[in-house]
């Protein structure tokens, strides 16, 4: 059992209801342990005759080959097993990977051994499945690059990792590197990946009601929370017709009876104009609005509202998007023309209005009938996202905590806009909404955070400010510069002056002489200093001229190549063994402080090795060397270090399960 | 976690771009010339990378002011922080101008004694500099992001105020007690040992370049545009001296040798009966630990240690 390889380990029971353990596949056999106590399964795959995936459940049923019954022998065991996962995707993945080895198995037609790390510079034989590829495509890729090659007879041609550890490392790496094409099975595209969320649908809400066409009855109205939810948000004379009336006056199911019926209403004058029918045939052919007054009433309170406040519907229409704003309403309100839109606009209201503005001045409110207008505010609600909703839903639910639904006098909503002018409320500079504050995050950049700026001066302002967060960190003129200190820019003669002769968007390019700036380069850089010396001094010492000035050798072009191949693989070597090595930290577990050690003994030769390299360099060459190795050391010593430590911890080899 | 970019705060001594303070480096570098350089620094830091952070403090010998604060992607404003540095600088100036005329407050605008520029207010910047840094920190962590290993950066062209030794040294060990990276560039006649502790004690860099502030550009481009672990990799010189000498705590003299309190370690250039500092009374035998030759320095040296414990 030592010599197999581990593929995949999940939870599992043995049947429905039965004993908890861990399923593994290894590459020769199926092995169940169980959690606690119990005889241990293990099922050869040579023997796993079919296996079959219950739909929808997380269960396997593993069917067994005939075996061969000797007489006299033993009885023959069960012909199946069942085993329960945690998910069909855990369920999914191990079989999978079953499916792999055993198809890996019978084409290879008992081949290698499995198992085993191969010697050095042999072919990669090992098992037949390692890190999810075949022996035939791990051959590939080690044929194909020459990197890995080398790295694996290091690793792997060592023994200080196995088949199964080196094989899953570079899957794990081509999945880094290639996140769409490799296994994104557990969703979410990766740890980085901004979480999606359901945002609100686009669609204009349309109520679904069975209606009896005949005598025109709502009959059943069908309204999920969300879809409420939007129509508060979109119709503000909604929500306050349903404010005042739900559910002293009359129950939710009859208000919504009534909407269904209003909206029906609207949609027939639409239809009547848009047809063109004369007085009597519109009059047939609109659906009664018998119950709609309380819609009526209270659109005409929410545009009274909004006219007794100039100014704001202007200021919660510049808050919607641009690029929604449609801003039909607004230049078409008059009649003759482009009035399809506000086929329900009754004329005389809007005299009515008129005559009722304070000083004949006709606000600027939209028309709760418009169809541009309901487009608009639509548009608007979407933008905002749940996040409009919710401010709906909290103001329910303000109304039910205080008991009755009050009358709403001067209640939280303000008319118009509902959410946007609110919005327009909170900025009152009328600055349009950013866009990715429509609460579509995955679609947009993360808002910048609202700082406040930190004064030392006074740190109790700071405080008690820091809740209204208003000021943006980017806007240095909250730093209200000058109070409190005394501003003698004493040795800023010169700097008006300078500030005067530097243009920001026209830097001098280049900024400073190439000449001064190697020279500042040469002072602070070791490494390139000796290097323009050693060329000053040329071979025999006499200076040779330059023959670009300002343009210093690459010193890697001066290095043999296979002193560079040689430093590469070196490189390569010591980042894979530490990165095993970190995954056996801690050594809580003998395989685990097995392969630490066998590692740390990689680790160890492979120090010896950058300290021979370091120490065979000379010259330019060799602090260039030295300075490439510099990584590599810092890493090798880091993982020493650890490791000494975590034997000093634990001195003695824990007891436990490999 | 998502990566949070690195942090750089900018502490610009604004006697580098006076003609007093450029030209005592005794290099014909006109202001202008060395404020494109930092300039370009600064759009070059922020293109490196648009997770990086840069905040720039203008000050001189008694003011400290934030010029500019940009918080990297997914802020507003330009990519480029070189325009709203200019303009903050160019109100800087306006505000001085027409609030205060020259001369009050008390302050002297004009270098004093003998044409020596006044020390800048590096424990006030320092100060400033780290809370900032602490409240970026703070909220960084609040939104779950990994914790970046900010730095500061000196640009010191004026001399030490040694005066402002006590508070200068507490901020150097708040630094490092916070794993904020001291680095500086110092374009004065002579060295600033405010600035060569400050960056020994913290892993930073020290440069002073001989040349002055001709190629400075080159020398920010070279060592301070990448980030501490970057740059840990990375070749630099850096001088082994480190002017450990401290200022005694009765005149705010430089001294190479003086008298330690034993309880908390303040430092006098001459016996007293009393430290003025936590007022331990000392015997009539004179001082309470009589220092030998760099008794003064080492006591620095140990109350760095201490710091960082």
């Amino acid at each position: 059992m030592a010599h197999e390889t581990q593929l995949i380990t999940k939870r599992a029971w043995q049947g429905p209801g039965g004993p908890e353990g861990y399923l593994t596949v290894t590459n020769a056999s199926l092995r169940w342990q169980p959690a606690h106590t119990g005889p241990e399964l293990c099922i050869p795959l040579a023997s796993i005759s079919n296996q079959q995936r219950a739909k929808d459940k997380p269960l396997v049923r593993i069917a067994l080959g005939p075996a061969p019954a000797a007489p006299g022998g033993p009885p023959p065991g069960p012909t199946h097993h069942v085993f329960a996962f945690e998910s069909v995707a855990d369920r999914d993945a191990a079989l999978d990977v079953l499916t792999k080895v055993i198809a890996a198995l019978s084409a290879g037609s008992g081949g290698a051994a499995p198992g085993g790390a191969p010697g050095k510079g042999a072919a990669p034989e090992g098992p037949a499945v390692a890190g999810g590829f075949t022996r035939q495509q791990r051959q590939a890729m080690l044929a194909r690059d020459p990197d890995l090659r080398a790295l694996w007879e290091d690793l792997v041609g060592g023994g200080a990792v196995s088949e199964g550890d080196f094989w899953s490392g570079v899957a794990a790496r081509l999945a880094a590197a290639q996140p769409s094409a490799w296994g994104t099975a557990g969703g979410g595209g990766g740890p980085g990946a901004p979480r999606r969320r359901l945002g609100l649908s686009n669609i204009l809400q349309r109520v679904e009601a069975e209606v009896d066409g005949r005598h025109q009855r709502v009959l059943r109205v069908s309204l999920s929370p969300e879809q409420v939810a939007q129509i508060f948000a979109e119709q503000p004379a909604v929500l306050r017709a349903y404010r005042e009336h739900v559910p002293h006056r009359m129950a939710e199911e009859d208000f919504w009876r009534r909407y269904v019926r209003h909206e029906m209403h609207k949609e027939s004058k639409r239809k009547a104009r848009a047809e063109g029918l004369g007085p009597a045939a519109a009059a047939a052919a609109v659906v009664d609005d018998a119950g709609g007054d309380i819609f009526r009433e209270a659109a005409a309170a929410v545009a009274a509202e909004a006219a007794a406040r100039p100014g704001a519907a202007a200021a919660a229409r510049e808050a919607v998007d641009p690029s929604l704003d449609l801003g039909a309403s607004e230049g078409e309100r008059y009649t003759g023309h482009g009035t399809a839109h506000a086929a329900t606009r009754e004329p005389e209201l809007d005299s009515e209005r008129l005559a009722a503005a304070p000083g004949g001045a006709h606000g600027p409110h939209e028309d709760p009938d418009d169809l541009a207008a309901a487009l608009n505010r639509h548009g608007e609600v979407v933008l905002q996202g749940v996040e409009a909703l919710a401010r709906v839903e909290a103001q329910l639910r303000a109304a039910a905590a205080g008991g009755k639904a009050p009358p709403h006098p001067h209640g939280h909503h303000q008319g118009g806009h509902g959410g946007a002018a609110e919005g327009a409320e909170g900025a009152p500079g009328g600055r349009r909404r950013r866009r990715h504050s429509s609460g579509l995050e995955d679609l947009h950049a993360p808002p910048a955070p609202a700082l406040e700026a930190l004064r030392i001066a006074d740190p109790r302002r700071y405080f008690e400010r820091s809740g209204g967060a208003g000021a943006g960190a980017e806007h240095a003129d909250a730093m209200d510069l000058g109070l409190g200190m005394g501003l003698g820019l004493g040795p800023g003669g010169g700097l008006a002056g300078a500030l005067s002769c530097v243009d920001p968007g026209r830097l001098p390019l280049p900024p400073v002489a190439p000449a001064e700036a190697q020279a500042a380069l040469l002072e602070a850089t070791p490494l390139a200093r000796v290097q323009a010396e050693d060329e000053a001094a040329g071979p025999g010492g006499a200076p040779v001229p330059r023959a670009s000035a300002g343009a210093p050798r690459d010193p890697a072009s001066s290095l043999p190549r296979e002193t560079m191949a040689a430093l590469r693989r070196t490189a390569l070597a010591v980042n894979e063994a530490c990165r095993h090595f970190w995954r056996c930290v801690p050594p809580n577990t003998a395989a685990r402080r097995d392969k630490a050690s066998r590692l740390v003994r990689l680790l160890e030769a492979k120090r010896s090795e950058v300290e021979a390299l370091n120490d065979r360099a000379r010259g330019v060459e060799g602090r260039f060397i030295r300075q490439l190795l510099k990584p590599p050391m810092d890493m090798l010593l880091t993982a020493l270090v650890r490791w000494d430590e975590e034997l000093q911890k634990h001195p003695h080899p824990p007891h436990g399960k490999g | 976690m998502a990566e949070e970019g690195d942090l750089l705060v900018v502490l610009l001594d604004l006697a580098l771009l006076s003609e007093e303070g450029v030209g005592a480096g005794g290099q014909a570098v006109a202001p202008a010339d060395v404020l494109a350089q930092l300039l370009a620094f600064a759009n070059a830091y922020t293109m490196l990378s648009s997770h990086n952070r840069l905040a720039v403090y203008a000050g001189s010998h008694d003011m400290c002011q934030l010029v500019h604060l940009g918080l990297g992607e997914g802020s507003s404003g330009s990519v480029f922080p070189a325009a709203s540095l200019h303009a903050k600088l160019g109100e800087l100036v306006r505000k001085a101008e027409g609030g205060h005329e020259p001369g009050a407050n008390g302050t002297a605008p004009h270098p004093a004694g003998g044409g020596r520029v006044q020390p800048f207010a590096l424990s006030g910047a320092l100060s400033r500099a780290l809370c900032l840094i602490h409240r970026l920190q703070q909220q960084a962590a609040a939104r779950g992001r990994v914790r970046c290993c900010p730095r500061l950066l000196v640009l010191q062209g004026s001399r030490d105020g040694s005066a402002q030794y006590i508070p200068v040294m507490n901020s150097i060990f708040s630094a490092q007690r916070a794993q904020v990276v001291i680095d500086a560039v110092v374009l004065a006649p002579e060295d600033s040992s405010f600035l060569q502790q400050a960056a020994n004690l913290t892993g930073g860099l020290y440069f002073r370049p001989p040349r002055g502030p001709g190629g400075l550009l080159g020398l920010l481009l070279a060592h301070f545009v990448t980030d501490t672990a970057t740059r840990a990799q990375m070749d630099a010189e850096q001088s082994l001296g480190v002017d450990f000498r401290a200022s005694c705590f009765c005149h705010k003299y430089v001294i190479e040798t003086g008298f330690v309190c034993s309880v908390c370690l303040s430092i006098f250039c001459q016996p007293c009966r009393a430290c003025t500092t936590c007022g331990t009374a000392f015997g009539a035998g004179g001082g309470p630990h009589r220092g030998g030759a760099g008794a003064a320095g080492h006591g620095a040296a140990h109350a760095t240690e201490d710091g960082a414990g």
